[in-house]
């Protein structure tokens, strides 16, 4: 039972922590539970995607009217990516834990990296940008199209969601408003889970007395996270979670390197 | 190629068809998020209670050919399997509706869209042994 209440604890931590960075609970729970439980990583990466599905699916049931995905955008997009989900599952039986840590370390670093460029940049202009104004025409297709199909990879490999690349890429490359391309990558992140997480439950990595509470944890963490939001200053919980992301980082590096 | 549905800020009949796919869909993640975490706490706790000693990571969830044969195994492992399995189905349900959607009102690059990630995500379905 103690168990149970942990797991669940390091779930809420999770959540909570992925919704204030506009990350999925992934990037903190696979390192979390490889770290501190013991677990396999390929047990830690299916429970991931079972807690992403489940956030994707929270999300959409509470979010506001008119601030939803743009589900014609996303499904286009899934088709790489989905393609992608699926190699990425079926390559994490293939490939060692070892090396599954090492690639974990190294998208843990690119996340922190890219919380970092982040922190530092400053809205361009005086007028405050619309996040979800709808005269947009996304473009420049073929860069999207091949980032989606990584961010699966990533995803299947590693049970992280992705909307660390995809997110920038639909904003920055697509020319999506943010407010869209945030809320169309977590309607796009249950169905990249979904294509690689079956692939996980048929080879026996998916137990239920890890997923469930956890699970539980990151969705009740991600809605706690999305309330708390206004009321936490952002700036220097971000660097201390870069912190935080590294020096996972360099854990899971030292696991992989030392088998 | 852009999207077909967030063009402009009036209220045009595309947009009007988007809310009513994003109010299917939220109702859709409601009623079958709230099955499974129903179905999965049931399981949790029959497992808890049963006494049994809990080491992590405990067994593996039940093989989706198996839960078809519920009565040979025990309900509180057959309910927290079906339970991640439902959750797991739920994006393949909110794809499906959308397809269907978009079929009914002609949008058919996105219908073709919708219908080959279905298909993917039925090959995947199929690789994990269903």
């Amino acid at each position: 039972m103690l168990l149970a209440l942990a797991l669940l604890a390091t779930g809420l931590v999770a959540g909570i922590l992925g919704a204030l960075l506009g990350l999925g609970g992934g990037i903190f729970l696979v390192p979390a539970l490889t770290l501190i439980f013991g677990l396999p990583i390929r047990t830690t990466v299916g429970t991931s995607l079972v807690a992403v599905i489940a956030t994707s699916a929270g999300v959409a049931a509470v979010a506001p009217a008119g601030r939803g995905a743009d589900v014609s955008l996303a499904l286009r997009l899934e088709v790489a990516t989905a393609v992608g989900a699926l190699a990425g599952g079926l390559a994490a039986g293939m490939i060692s834990p070892q090396l599954l840590s090492i690639l974990f370390a190294l998208v843990v670093f690119l996340t922190a990296g890219y919380m970092f460029f982040k922190s530092r940049k400053k809205p361009a202009g005086d007028k405050p940008e619309k996040l979800f104004r709808q005269d947009y025409t996304p473009h420049h297709w073929p860069a999207g199209l091949s980032v989606a199909g990584l961010a699966g990879m990533i995803s299947g490999l590693l049970g992280v969601g992705g909307g660390f690349i995809k997110v920038p890429t639909m904003y920055a490359v697509m020319g999506v408003p943010l407010g869209i391309a945030t809320a169309t990558s977590n309607f796009m992140v249950g169905i990249t889970a979904a294509a690689s997480v079956f692939i996980y439950y048929g080879r026996g990595d998916i137990h239920p007395l890890v997923v469930i509470p956890t699970a539980l944890g990151v969705f009740a963490g991600a809605i706690v996270g999305v309330y708390i939001l206004p009321k936490v200053r952002i700036s220097w919980l971000r660097l201390a979670l870069i912190g935080l992301l590294v020096l996972m980082g360099v854990q899971m590096l030292l696991k992989g390197l030392n088998g | 190629m852009r999207t077909s549905v967030r063009r402009n800020a009036e209220p045009t009949p595309a947009m009007v068809q988007a809310l009513d796919l994003e109010q299917h869909m939220r109702r859709v993640s409601q009623v079958v998020s709230a099955a499974a975490v129903v179905l999965m706490v049931a399981g949790l706790l029959g497992t808890v209670m049963s006494g049994a000693a809990l080491a992590l990571p405990g067994g593996s969830v039940m093989a989706l050919h198996d839960l078809l044969r519920l009565p040979i195994h025990p309900r509180a492992l057959a309910a927290m399997s079906g339970g991640i399995l439902m959750l797991a189905l739920l994006p393949v349900l909110r794809v499906l509706l959308a397809l269907g959607i978009y079929a009914r009102q002609r949008v058919l690059i996105d219908a073709l869209a919708a219908l080959v990630v279905l298909i993917e995500l039925l090959i995947s379905m199929r690789a994990g042994g269903g």
